[in-house]
């Protein structure tokens, strides 16, 4: 068995051959070169650039053979790749390795190699450059030099080969870089024009590759861009760098793209090498973030709302404009808000922010808070304060993230439910306090009964709910059961007052409204009864009313009591009267002393009579309902004047301011009559005055009858206007003594007041008040 | 003037009424035959039974026995032959309602019997001016 | 005058009338009078200037107070209603209205 050479690192070496991207190349005429002149030099018919791969041999150039590559194992060039020098065979056949070798016993039967291996810079031997003849042959040593040399140019060729290819797949990747960029790459000149453009343009653009290498390219820019373009151009042109400049291209469809470039200019060409991106999406991107931001803030401001950021280290806050806005704060740097939002809040709310924090940095737990801020002018917000804690690789939490809402409104308006729903609570339970309230359902049947009710219908709470209201409200006739019914059936409010019966049979009176609750469709779907005990009322009513009855009665008898009295005493009176004056009229002869007794008598009797239908009028006043009527005062004096004092001996004045009044005529007239009456019975002077005088005071008419006759004393001011009282002895000026005090008892009926003004012996003022 | 005298009824239950009337019409000097019946029933027996003439002239007392002023005279007005005698109420009841009914059943005037005795005569004698000018 | 539009208030309690003019206008009215509830209490005096015992009869029946005979003459008149007056004085009417 041949051991087959390989040199060290044969793999690296192998890896290295590689690298040059040699293998099963094309022929070229530089490597044909090189082989011809190996063959020049050193005689031979055949010369070689040999590659030793890892299992053949294969040939980059061949003079003299036709074959491309041979098996590594029969290859001579293997030894040659073992050294550094040339590797010479002179005799083939003498050579113990070479002797069977397929290539020297079979065709190309070589008897003579000599070969000269490529060596890379890095050390490794490629193949070799050889020469070959099929007679025995001994190089000279500057064949041998030249074979190396020649060798030598052989990897010249494969390193620049290699460095070609390099560049070309350089620059094919480069290519590739601009022709799949998604940027738009292309070169531009300053003239204005587009040198080279990358397939983006054409992708973007719509334009073709054609349509615009050689264009100006301020064709494509929007007009209003123009201005801005043309000074970064002329930026360019100084050599500055253009870094993100937007502006607008028109593309084949008429639409307009954003594009942002950068552009660096070439001092020496002075081209332009632009790179740009199509900013369109980015700009609508950037616009809906604008947009969205924008109606981020404003939902935040119609919301009330604001978004805030704290950093738990550096204490740096960061709040949205809606935050900024309701604290009516100034946008400030993060590091100073912390502080201008703690002097914010209401000094009573801090502790219980600050205990917020400690929970959250302990638990990591969500957190929810309502707390006041104070305004400098001292107004006062609500706002609920909503976080969340983030935390870092450690599981601490280092920031805290959240929103606010001003819910000052709702704050207002929960108190103000608050109060109201208190003010309800209290009237409600005012209302059950003092009133009976029960509620039915359509059906009438009982649906809350207060304790009122109970108490008053003296059945139990379970005893009433589900029962029909009938059972025991409403105990009155049937008609009216009816109309109340229909009322509230109606969808109308009835009230009144209904009699009910309670559990033990007895009956009660309530004064009810009852008023029915509609529906959104206007229909009843129960009936809600407030009422107020009114049996006591009922009670004194009907015993009002009964006593009422009673007086009526009482007064109709005692009318008929004094009536049969009066009629009844009188008769005999008359007899009495009548007889004694016959008695007198028939005995023309009765002593003196006689006949003066029958007087007596006759006088007493009169007096009698007199007594007696005093009583009766007296008895009368303020009994008997008189009608009122339009009474002309003046004339109702003049006519009492008239028929009851005499013309003779006495002067009347009367005032001439008299008005005209509604009263009771009788009872004026009774008063006047007596009043003036009593002027003249007591008249003392041979020339009677009598004065009537009118005055009104405020809520009265006041009436005076003035005489010039004898006068009351004060003491007896009081006492005339008693019954029965007289000032004089009934002997001495016959007088019922009643006069005065029916006078009295009519003016006080009346409500008004009677007095007298008077001094003994210097006439007498009687003044009385009526009300109007 | 021919003066045929009327007949008069006097219904009274009081005698000294009666000696009233009869001493006033005597002081008058009305010659007039005077009839006494002493209650409405006494009265109607008389003027059924025609035991009296029929008279001209009744004078009523309201308050009496048996039957009052008003019932008989009702009856009376009910009375084909005896309605149309004109009626003096001669009472001393003041009520109201005595004068109201009298009226209803149309009195020829109400007189209250006064007190003193010599009004009484006053009255009677203007009565009797009336009953001549009327010619009853 | 007593009834209708130009009603009288306060109905008079006395009613004067002269029953010459048309007899029987007179007698209806008062017939008309004593057949009207709320005029037949009033008391009817009557006068006339002849003498008709048809009449008489009549006013009689229907319960005149006074059926007068009358001639013009001036004496006649005066004491004619002096009579009156005082009888009129003498009698009780009720107080109703």
């Amino acid at each position: 068995m041949k051991i087959h050479p390989k040199p060290e690192k044969e793999l690296e070496r192998l890896k290295a051959l590689k690298e040059y991207a040699v293998l099963d190349s094309l022929p070229e005429k530089e490597y044909n070169s090189i082989t011809q002149l190996a063959s020049y030099i050193c005689g031979t018919p055949i010369a070689l650039v040999s590659l030793i791969d890892s299992q053949r041999q294969w040939f980059k150039s061949t003079i003299g053979i036709d074959v491309t590559e041979t098996s590594r194992e029969d290859s001579f060039c293997q030894y040659t790749i073992m050294g550094d020098g040339v590797f010479e065979v002179s005799n083939a056949l003498e050579n113990e390795i070479f002797a069977d070798n397929p290539l020297v016993t079979g065709a190309p039967k070589i008897r003579f190699y000599a070969g000269a291996p490529l060596h890379d810079a890095n050390g490794f031997n490629l193949g070799s450059l050889c020469v070959i003849d099929t007679k025995p042959k001994i190089l000279t040593e500057e064949q041998k030099n030249a074979l190396q040399l020649l060798a030598g140019q052989v990897v010249l060729l494969l390193d620049a080969r290699k460095k070609n290819l390099d560049l070309n797949k350089s620059q094919r990747e480069f290519q590739n870089f601009i022709d799949l960029s998604k940027d738009l790459v292309c070169i531009a000149n300053v003239d204005g024009l587009f040198y080279k453009v990358n397939p983006a343009f054409t992708s973007v653009l719509g334009y073709s590759k054609e349509e615009l290498e050689g264009s100006p390219f301020v064709n494509f820019i929007h007009p209003d861009d123009l201005a801005s373009t043309y000074h970064e151009v002329e930026k360019l042109s100084r050599g500055e760098l253009t870094i993100s400049f937007e502006n607008r291209y028109l593309c084949k469809n008429g639409k307009y793209v954003v594009l942002s470039w950068n552009t660096s200019p070439d001092p020496l060409t002075g081209n332009l090498y632009c790179i740009a991106r199509n900013m369109t999406k980015e700009k609508e991107a950037e616009q809906s973030l604008i947009d969205g931001n924008r109606l981020l803030d404003e939902s935040q401001s119609i919301a009330k709302i604001g978004s805030w950021k704290f950093d738990l280290v550096t204490n740096d806050l960061i709040w949205s404009e809606g935050h900024y806005r309701i604290f009516e704060l100034d946008k400030m740097p993060t590091d100073q808000l912390y502080k201008a939002y703690r002097s914010r809040i209401h000094k009573d709310d801090l502790a219980k922010l600050n205990k917020v924090s400690i929970d959250v940095n302990k638990t990591g737990k969500d957190f929810k808070i309502k707390y006041r801020i104070v305004f400098p002018d001292q107004r006062v917000k609500h706002i609920l304060e909503i976080g969340q804690p983030f935390k870092n690789e450690n599981g601490e939490v280092t920031e805290l993230k959240g929103i606010i809402q001003d819910i000052t409104a709702i704050t207002m308006a929960e108190q103000k439910i608050i109060q109201k729903s208190k003010e309800i609570q209290d009237i409600r339970s005012a209302l059950d306090e003092s009133a009976i309230v029960s509620i039915s359902n359509q059906m009438g049947l009982l649906t809350y009964v207060n304790d009122n009710f109970c108490t008053i219908s003296k059945y139990a709470k379970d005893e009433l709910i589900g029962k029909d209201q009938r059972s025991i409200t409403g105990h009155f006739p049937e008609e009216s059961a009816k109309i109340t019914l229909r009322t509230i059936v109606k969808d109308t409010i009835w009230k009144g007052e209904m009699r009910n019966l309670a559990k033990d049979g007895s009956y009660y009176w309530e004064k009810a409204t009852i008023v029915p609750f509609l529906d959104e469709k206007n229909n009843p779907y129960q009936y809600i009864s407030i009422s107020t005990d009114i049996t006591d009322q009922k009670n004194a009513e009907e015993n009002l009313n009964y006593a009422l009855l009673n007086l009526e009665k009482k007064n109709k008898e005692l009318d008929q009591f004094a009536y049969v009295v009066s009629h009844d005493l009188k008769a005999p009176l008359r007899a009495i009267n009548n007889l004694s004056e016959w008695i007198v009229e028939d005995m023309p002869d009765m002593p003196k002393e006689a006949s003066a007794n029958f007087d007596l008598l006759r006088g007493r009797v009169l007096r009698m009579e007199n007594l007696i239908n005093g009583v009766l009028e007296y008895s009368r006043i303020g009994r008997v309902e008189i009608e009122k009527e339009t009474i002309d005062l003046e004339l109702m004096l003049r006519q009492i004047i008239d028929s009851i004092v005499p013309d003779e001996g006495f002067e009347i004045t009367v005032d001439d301011n008299f008005p005209i009044i509604v009263t009771e005529r009788i009872l004026l007239q009774q008063v006047f009559s007596n009043l003036i009456s009593n002027a003249v019975k007591h008249n003392n002077k041979s020339l009677g005055k009598i004065e009537c005088h009118y005055q009104s005071v405020s809520g009265f008419h006041q009436f005076s009858i003035k005489d010039n006759g004898p006068g009351i004393a004060e003491a007896y001011h009081k006492k005339v206007f008693e019954v029965f009282q007289t000032i004089e002895a009934r002997d001495v000026k016959e007088s019922t003594g009643i006069g005065l005090s029916i006078v009295k008892k009519i003016i006080e009926e009346k409500g008004g007041t009677i007095h007298i003004e008077s001094e003994q012996n210097k006439g007498c003022n009687f003044i009385f008040t009526v009300p109007k | 003037m021919n003066q045929k005298l009327v007949n008069i009824l006097l219904i009274e239950d009081d005698e000294v009424d009666v000696m009233n009337v009869k001493r006033a019409f005597s002081k008058n000097k009305i010659m007039n035959p005077l009839f006494i019946a002493g209650n409405g029933v006494e009265a109607l027996e008389m003027l059924k039974d025609k035991i009296i003439p029929l008279p001209k002239i009744i004078i009523l007392d309201i308050n009496m026995p048996k039957m009052n002023g008003i019932e008989f005279l009702k009856i009376v007005r009910e009375n084909e032959k005896l309605k149309n005698i004109s009626v003096f109420v001669m009472t001393t009841s003041n009520e109201d309602s005595d004068k109201i009914d009298a009226y209803n059943l149309n009195v020829a005037g109400y007189i209250l019997k006064p007190l003193s005795f010599e009004k009484f005569v006053t009255s009677v004698a203007t009565l009797k001016n009336f009953w001549q000018l009327c010619e009853m | 005058m007593l009834n209708g539009s130009h009603k009288l208030t306060p109905v008079p309690k006395i009613v004067l009338i002269d029953l010459n003019r048309t007899k029987n206008k007179e007698i209806n009215v008062l017939n008309a009078i004593r057949n009207h509830p709320d005029l037949k209490s009033i008391l009817m005096f009557v006068i006339t200037h002849s003498d008709y015992g048809k009449n008489k009869t009549t006013a009689l029946n229907l319960n005149i107070a006074g059926y007068i005979p009358l001639s013009f003459e001036i004496q006649q008149l005066n004491h004619f209603f002096s009579v009156l007056n005082d009888y009129w004085n003498i009698i009780e009417f009720s107080s109703q209205k």
